[in-house]
């Protein structure tokens, strides 16, 4: 493993050290180091399969709900690290480390409510009034209000792909979080919409700190600052997206960046 | 900026322990009434085999319970066989099935691989209704108008029918299973994946041939569980015989002659104030027991194997 | 090169074969239409007199002592001198219990309920007239005094020695009782106990999968129990052990709604597996915990399906009649019962009860019943459906 150019970072906004994860006695995650910078976008890019997925949910703490795994490891966000508390109020971590997920998936719901339901949940508001604008400033933030605002109240079914995509986006800022975690955003929309997304996670990153898991080789370059890159459950390589894109250490990494691979 | 991760909060506005432990308590009581089953059953039946030798039970050729209460002593062996009753139900539920089984098979063929979509949303329904038919209605069927139909058809054919021939009986009882069978073969062959089916249509076989030599044998082992579970049906039906079939135990293979079942004897010897300590009511619960074990049995048996069968073709 | 054969028929084994099966699926469908059709005709057919009852019109030209006396004696008027035997005839024109339903104080002319045997032979099912009460009904059919009408008797009578007035209020007051009890109590355990097998499975570990198997194994066989079963463990539990009185709806509602219970559960399971996992993991990202999750999202989701499911349930539970007649729920009831704690019976009983009659009068009344009782479930079946087409939601 090639350690990186990046110095040990204390203001890293999350530090993941020796991370290893099994699925009954698939060993998923071996010996991962990673560290997160905030205010950055940081791409998880490799081929499928490869344990990107498992690593992103290890930093909100989603496998916990699948039987038969296990997490060794520590995963400090802020220099506390979320698994060895003792007391951890997971349901307030998920709250400030938000999900987005591959698949868009919004509540058979009204656009209103999808929204909404992250804030009732946490007694975020005192009345409707203030509800309403959380609503509209996470509809603002995710570059949908001025396509919804007129049918608020319409099911959000009706919306296209990548405008149900943007509402998840929105239902995940709605509850305040200060990390994003984007699970493979845009594998399941056209064109079009991935670039709306794209720009937006641009502008996010300014407030947020987002790490996203692509297979999109191009996409982790036009938006990232950092990329790691996995491999069978190991990180290769990690660094600065320009240097692992055009000038990767590892045989590894240079095989799949340049296409041979994957 | 902090995450706060403080300790475990309550957040939620309703008290959530409370709410999981009424979940909780809900799935104890579905283990609580197969336990009371067992127990109750199992209770009255233990009792029943201190009046009366298990092996007289279960290998004796004749049930007549009235003699044991003619009898002045309780422990006589009075005739408690219930080799005619089984007889009884599993003649009756043969002839049931003969009628239930090919047409029910070969109807599922016909919804699934004939069908288009919009006509099989229109057919599978309307089968459905004969499942829907109380079984109560069933036995007046059987007894007020195909009983007396087949004993004046007997009559002009100068064959003795019985009002409460097992025929009678078995062929209601068959028009109640078909759709069961229907319903499962249907969800068997629909299971068979299209892939099969492509290969042989593939190379020029006709949808019948196909049908035959792919699907149904790719089918049969869930088609079967699906036969034994309407079997286990037919077993515990009690509605259908108690109206339309006999009440004396008959050990006969003549479909003309009424027989009694399990279950006819069950409701007989319960029905009517007997004392409940009585040889005669406690058969009725070594009769439900057995009827229990054998149901249980049948239908696990049948639960798996069709589990099984779908699970293998999903791959 | 050969071209390809496209014109030439199937020859021989193959042609039998195709044209064999398809044949034999169609003749197994039109068996079973056949047979549904005979079906409802014959009830259709012998159930169709009960919804008329034939009335006789009597002409009361002086009071008796009371309101018996005064009906026997406008009776007796129809013929010049009546003997003892020819009174008793004259009396049996009329339905026995008519000075019940009625009080006469004055001179006139009253519509009675006419005796059943009137009623068989008005409708042509049977003859047991005398040679005096035939003379007088065809005399009286033809000024228009016997007459049949619309029978409101039917649904609003409860059960009764005459068939000529039995009627099935007093079943289906019952079964509304009975179900409406057992559904109460019955719905919301077996979503809650659906809701815990489904969304909370236990801890990790050997000991707790087999535990999750138990529960499954034991859901689906509770399914399958003949439901005499049921009606045997009603009989030992609760009328035995806990010495509740027989026939009453409170232990008919326990025991159908023990019996529904798994039904109710395994349909909840399958609306609450058709809620696809990204909806949780929707929720749970956000910061809700399971209950959350199950409470605000899953269950509204679910909801359609499971109201479905419980339909179906209902419809099944109201056509049983085993367990009840176990129970003892086969008492003669006269009036409707007010409270569950009445004796009552049941729509399907009743009709058992009737089947098993030996007066002739209530074979149709039974048809009648049993037309009713279906009627009732097919549209109890539609609006389950109509419901799931209508509140469903397409993921």
């Amino acid at each position: 493993m090639v350690r990186d150019t990046l110095t040990l970072d204390s203001s890293a906004k999350i530090n993941v050290r020796n991370l290893n994860i099994w699925y009954d006695d698939h060993h998923a995650i071996i010996d991962a180091d990673l560290q997160i910078r905030k205010n950055n976008v940081t791409a998880l890019i490799g081929p499928s399969g490869c344990g990107k997925s498992t690593f992103l949910r290890a930093l909100n703490r989603m496998n916990d709900f699948i039987d038969d795994c296990v997490t060794k490891g520590s995963v400090d966000i802020d220099d506390t690290d979320i698994y060895r508390t003792q007391y951890t109020n997971v349901n307030n971590l998920r709250k400030s480390v938000g999900m987005v997920f591959q698949k868009p998936n919004p509540f058979p719901k009204s656009i209103y409510e999808n929204v909404a339901y992250g804030p009732r949940l946490h007694r975020m508001a005192e009345d409707k009034e203030q509800l309403d604008i959380i609503v509209k400033d996470s509809l603002k933030k995710a570059n949908l209000w001025n396509e919804v605002k007129d049918r608020l109240h319409d099911n959000a079914f009706g919306l296209s792909g990548g405008q149900q995509q943007r509402l998840c986006i929105a239902r995940s800022l709605a509850v305040d979080p200060q990390i994003l975690l984007l699970d493979e955003p845009c594998s399941a929309l056209d064109p079009i919409s991935t670039h709306a997304i794209e720009e937006l996670i641009l502008e996010l990153k300014k407030s947020y700190t987002i790490v996203i898991v692509t297979h999109n080789m191009h996409q982790a370059k036009r938006i990232s600052d950092t990329t790691a890159y996995f491999h069978l459950g190991e990180i290769i390589e990690k660094g600065s997206t320009k240097k692992i894109f055009d000038n990767p250490s590892h045989r590894k990494t240079k095989a799949y960046v340049s296409g041979d691979f994957g | 900026m902090f995450i706060w991760i403080g300790p475990k909060q309550k957040s939620s506005g309703f008290n959530e322990d409370l709410i999981k432990g009424f979940f909780r308590i809900s799935s104890w009581i579905t283990i609580a009434i197969t336990f009371a089953i067992l127990a109750s059953l199992s209770y009255e039946t233990i009792k029943f085999f201190t009046l009366v030798e298990p092996r007289d039970f279960f290998f004796n050729t004749t049930w007549s319970p009235q003699t044991a209460f003619r009898a002045d002593s309780v422990g006589s062996s009075g005739e408690f066989g219930f080799i005619p009753l089984i007889w009884g139900t599993m003649f009756i539920t043969f002839l049931a099935m003969l009628i239930a089984g090919p047409i029910g098979l070969l109807s599922a063929i016909y919804t699934s691989e004939y069908l288009k979509p919009s006509q099989r949303q229109i057919v599978k329904p309307l089968l459905e209704v004969l499942a829907g038919i109380p079984t109560v209605v069933y036995g007046f069927f059987a007894a007020i108008v195909l009983g007396p139909w087949l004993r004046e058809m007997g009559v002009t054919l100068g064959l003795d029918v019985a009002t409460e021939s097992a025929l009678a009986a078995g062929v209601v009882m068959g028009m109640m299973i078909i759709p069961l069978i229907s319903s499962i073969t249907d969800d068997v062959i629909k299971a068979v994946p299209s892939a099969m089916r492509d290969g042989a249509r593939g190379i020029g076989a006709t949808r019948e041939e196909t049908i035959k030599n792919i699907i149904l044998p790719a089918a049969l082992p869930g088609i079967v569980a699906g036969f034994i579970m309407a079997i286990a049906r037919a077993i515990g039906e009690t509605m259908i015989v108690v109206m339309a079939a006999g009440l004396a135990a008959n050990l006969t293979a003549n479909p003309l002659e009424a027989v009694t079942t399990v279950t006819v004897q069950i409701v007989t010897l319960l029905i009517g104030d007997q004392e409940f300590d009585s040889a005669k009511t406690l058969s009725a619960f070594a009769l439900a027991f057995t009827l229990f074990v054998i149901t249980f049995i049948l239908n696990w048996i049948a639960y798996r194997n069709y589990k099984n069968a779908i699970n293998r073709l999903k791959q | 090169m050969q071209s390809i054969d496209l014109n030439s028929k199937l020859e021989g084994k193959r042609r039998r074969l195709q044209k064999g099966l398809e044949y034999a699926c169609k003749s197994a469908l039109g068996i079973t239409a056949l047979m549904m059709l005979t079906f409802f005709l014959a009830l259709g057919y012998r159930g169709i007199g009960a919804f008329s009852q034939t009335q006789i019109e009597i002409n009361v030209t002086s009071i008796e002592s009371s309101t018996k006396s005064t009906i026997n004696q406008s009776m007796y008027n129809l013929i010049k001198e009546p003997d003892r035997k020819t009174k008793k005839s004259l009396r049996q024109l009329v339905t026995p219990n008519a000075y019940s339903k009625i009080d006469i104080t004055e001179v006139g002319t009253y519509v009675l309920v006419a005796h059943t045997d009137v009623d068989m032979y008005v409708k042509g099912v049977y003859n047991k007239l005398d040679e005096v009460q035939q003379v007088i009904v065809d005399n009286l059919i033809e000024q228009d005094k016997i007459y049949r009408t619309w029978n409101w008797d039917f649904w609003t009578n409860s059960d009764s020695r005459s068939p000529e007035i039995a009627g099935i209020w007093g079943a289906v007051v019952g079964t509304f009782y009975t179900i409406g009890i057992a559904i109460l109590f019955a719905f919301p355990i077996g979503v809650s106990c659906a809701v815990h097998m489904e969304e909370f499975p236990q801890r990790k570990g050997k000991g707790w999968k087999r535990y999750r198997d138990f529960m499954e194994i034991n859901i689906n066989n509770l399914a399958a129990v003949p439901s005499i079963v049921y009606g045997l463990l009603g009989l030992a539990v609760l009328i035995n052990f806990f010495g509740m009185s027989r026939s009453i709806s409170l232990v008919g509602a326990i025991t159908l709604g023990i019996l529904v219970l798994p039904v109710i559960v395994i349909s909840a399971r399958t609306a609450l597996r058709t809620v696809p996992q990204h909806i949780r993991d929707a929720s749970n990202g956000l910061g809700a915990s399971r209950l959350q999750t199950t409470i605000y999202q899953v269950l509204p989701a679910a909801l359609p399906g499971i109201i479905t499911g419980t339909i179906i349930a209902i419809a099944r539970a109201i056509g049983e009649s085993a367990p009840l007649i176990m129970i003892g729920m086969v008492a003669f009831i006269l009036t409707a019962p007010s409270t569950p704690m009445d004796p009552a019976t049941t729509l399907p009983v009743q009709i058992f009860l009737w089947a098993d009659s030996p007066e002739r009068g209530f074979a149709e009344k039974t048809s009648a019943a049993i037309l009713v009782l279906l009627v009732a479930l097919v549209t109890l079946n539609l609006l389950a459906i109509w419901l799931r087409k209508r509140f469903e939601i397409k993921w």
